[in-house]
């Protein structure tokens, strides 16, 4: 079971590492378009989610987040092909993985109205797509990390003076 | 509305498998990879470039002249109009 708040705390710090993610990708010397556009989009859906979360009820809360991660997919594919980026390896796995979170959202939304209108029976089942869904955006950072094409020893080589 | 993002989650992908074949089949996004080989065929001929735009000239001089010819053969002739001429 997940509690709330370690679920928010989670949150915050994918946030942080979204943020990294973006400095990285934007600091870096050959850097990877295409990473930038997802990471940056992800990076202002992050923050337009927490006004958009009070906006919903209990009907329409999960329909929201996966319309909202697959307008997050659109913008990036339409901003692609509007300034001639190639997709990156990277990029195409973060659209897998972000693909997979619409659909468990699609699914936790069918038994949670549908099938059985409440919250109660099925916390179980929640707090699990909650856990895949962590789990997913952490692979999804992981991704972006890797496709940012940082070069750890030009990067960070100088710190190894300090020791 | 939950089909209607069904039916987005369908479409999202389509998009992306178009965009990606887009990309693979467009010459745009293989840039440097043209540019690569046509520097090795340079190394190789030198004149490559040359003798390419010459075929070239030959194949659009061939084509302008067939298009006159073809021009003239649809007009109909009328001879007595070139004799007073």
């Amino acid at each position: 079971m997940i509690s709330l708040e370690l679920g928010y705390f989670i949150a915050k710090f994918y946030l942080a590492g979204y943020f990294l993610c973006f400095i990285l990708s934007y600091k870096n010397k050959n850097r990877n378009l295409s990473n930038l556009i997802i990471t940056t989009i992800a990076l202002v859906n992050c923050i337009f989610n927490q006004y958009l979360k009070e906006a919903l009820d209990f009907y329409t809360f999960y329909l929201g987040a996966a319309f909202q991660v697959l307008v997050l997919l659109l913008i990036s594919l339409i901003l692609h092909l509007y300034f001639r980026i190639k997709h990156e390896k990277s990029t195409i796995l973060v659209y897998g993985l972000y693909i997979l979170i619409a659909i468990s959202f699609m699914v936790i939304h069918r038994v949670r109205v549908v099938v059985f209108d409440s919250d109660e029976h099925i916390l179980w089942l929640i707090n699990a797509q909650s856990a895949f869904t962590l789990i997913l955006y952490f692979l999804s950072i992981c991704a972006l990390v890797y496709g940012s094409k940082i070069l750890w020893k030009s990067q960070f080589g100088r710190l190894s003076s300090l020791f | 509305m939950e089909i209607a993002i069904w039916a987005f989650i369908v479409f999202v992908l389509v998009a992306l498998f178009k965009t990606l074949k887009y990309e693979k089949s467009n010459a745009i996004y293989n840039e440097k990879e043209l540019l690569k080989r046509y520097f090795e065929i340079k190394t190789i001929n030198p004149n490559y470039r040359i003798s390419y735009l010459r075929d070239w000239e030959k194949h659009a001089v061939n084509v302008l002249e067939e298009e006159i010819n073809s021009k003239k053969n649809r007009v109909v002739q009328l001879k007595s109009i070139d004799d007073i001429k």
